[in-house]
């Protein structure tokens, strides 16, 4: 038998009364924006007032760690969560968005922690990741993009495609080579543990990782909202960013 | 990225069991008021068979994800698991939002309904975060190899 716990019940019911009072009513606008070839997505006036309410709610930082002020919850707890939000079609959800959350309190060390991780953490900075190539979809460890050392900085060249929420994002985690070569691994067991490699190649390496200060690290990059790339990043060929 | 991406497909799971919730209630509530041919949707063989399925599929669904999310929790390796609920509940939600919009006919796919957006959606989910023949194929390893 499989129950949740007395907490989990709770927290569901919090945020099915969420979901039913503040996002559903708003379906019927985001519906009629979407027909009109309008923007998928809710508008500053309507995502405002629910980001208040998130606060007083104490939905905000759900699974983020009590060090960084979040509330540290289960994975489990968030599933009961995320069950909830899947049931309108109104895109919201819980800042800040995990996924890359986790993947920084991997990977990154104190600084980039202080400077991406809380911030992000405490929903005032939005992230994004960039994986797909033109060439390297399904299969992320075919890409191509290479970071290289150059002094101080980390010299990125390649191109990147279908980074979700860029538009909004203050910084961006770029996924690329550090080691010799671009021939993927032939003992390979699956694309994703490739990828893997590829991350932990480069985030395991003493000399990226807390040599400050670095234009772009092991893990992470900053990039200014519509200037990706622009700053810190040379030779490198404009990209489609979705 | 390993465990962002395992992170993410947890995620989605849920989020399709809460979208296949959404389309059953949009469905049973089609089935209740919807008559054809002198009787309610509701009493035809077909649509029960539908909304037995949904339900089923649902619950199982909820448990996987559930089950996964604890393991993880525990600190287990849940890459299987992830990439088996990245599976099962895309098709299942895809599945159960294309019989509820069956059940309104051309109305399921009108930009009024939330159906057609939902539809969309799960149909983005079979492909981002690992696409549904490339999860079948590392289940499949894993398991030929004798590593589960």
């Amino acid at each position: 038998m499989f129950e949740l716990s007395e907490e989990q019940s709770m927290l569901r019911d919090l945020v099915a009364r969420f979901v039913d009072e503040q996002l559903m009513p708003l379906e019927r606008a985001v519906l009629a924006r979407e027909a009109s070839g309008g923007v998928l997505g809710l508008s500053e006036e309507e995502e405002g007032p629910l980001l208040s309410q998130c606060r007083e709610l104490g939905l905000w930082g759900l699974d983020v760690p009590a060090a960084y002020g979040g509330a540290n919850l289960s994975n489990l707890d968030l599933m009961v969560v995320n069950e909830e939000l899947g049931r309108t079609c109104v895109p919201f959800t819980f800042p800040p968005d995990s996924p890359n959350l986790h993947m920084l309190l991997a990977v990154a060390n104190d600084e980039q922690k202080k400077k991406y991780l809380q911030p992000y953490a405490e929903g005032t900075a939005h992230s994004a990741i960039a994986i797909s190539e033109p060439g390297a979809g399904a299969d992320p460890a075919g890409m191509l993009t290479r970071a290289t050392r150059d002094g101080d900085d980390w010299v990125i060249n390649g191109r990147k495609i279908w980074i979700s929420r860029i538009p909004k994002a203050d910084f961006t985690i770029v996924m690329a080579r550090t080691g010799e070569g671009n021939a993927r691994p032939a003992s390979a067991p699956s694309s994703l543990s490739v990828a893997h490699r590829v991350l932990s190649s480069s985030a395991r390496s003493p000399s990226s990782v807390g040599n400050a200060p670095t234009k772009w690290s092991s893990m992470s990059a900053a990039c200014r909202r519509r200037r990706y790339w622009v700053n810190w990043v040379r030779g490198l060929r404009p990209c489609n960013c979705v | 990225m390993q465990l962002r991406l395992t992170v993410r497909r947890l995620q989605i799971g849920a989020w399709c069991v809460g979208m296949a919730v959404r389309a059953l209630g949009l469905l049973t509530e089609q089935a209740r008021s919807r008559s054809t041919f002198g009787a309610l949707l509701a009493d035809r063989q077909a649509i029960q068979w539908w909304v037995a399925d949904i339900a089923t599929r649902i619950h199982a669904c909820r448990l996987m994800v559930f089950d996964a999310a604890a393991k993880q929790d525990a600190g287990r390796d849940v890459r299987t698991e992830a990439s088996m609920i990245k599976v099962f509940a895309t098709e299942m939600a895809s599945d159960a939002i294309d019989h509820a919009m069956q059940a309104y006919g051309a109305m399921g796919m009108s930009k009024e309904m939330p159906l057609q957006l939902l539809a969309t959606k799960v149909r983005t989910m079979r492909i981002y975060e690992g696409p549904t023949e490339v999860h079948r194929m590392t289940i499949a390893r894993r398991i030929l190899d004798g590593r589960r």
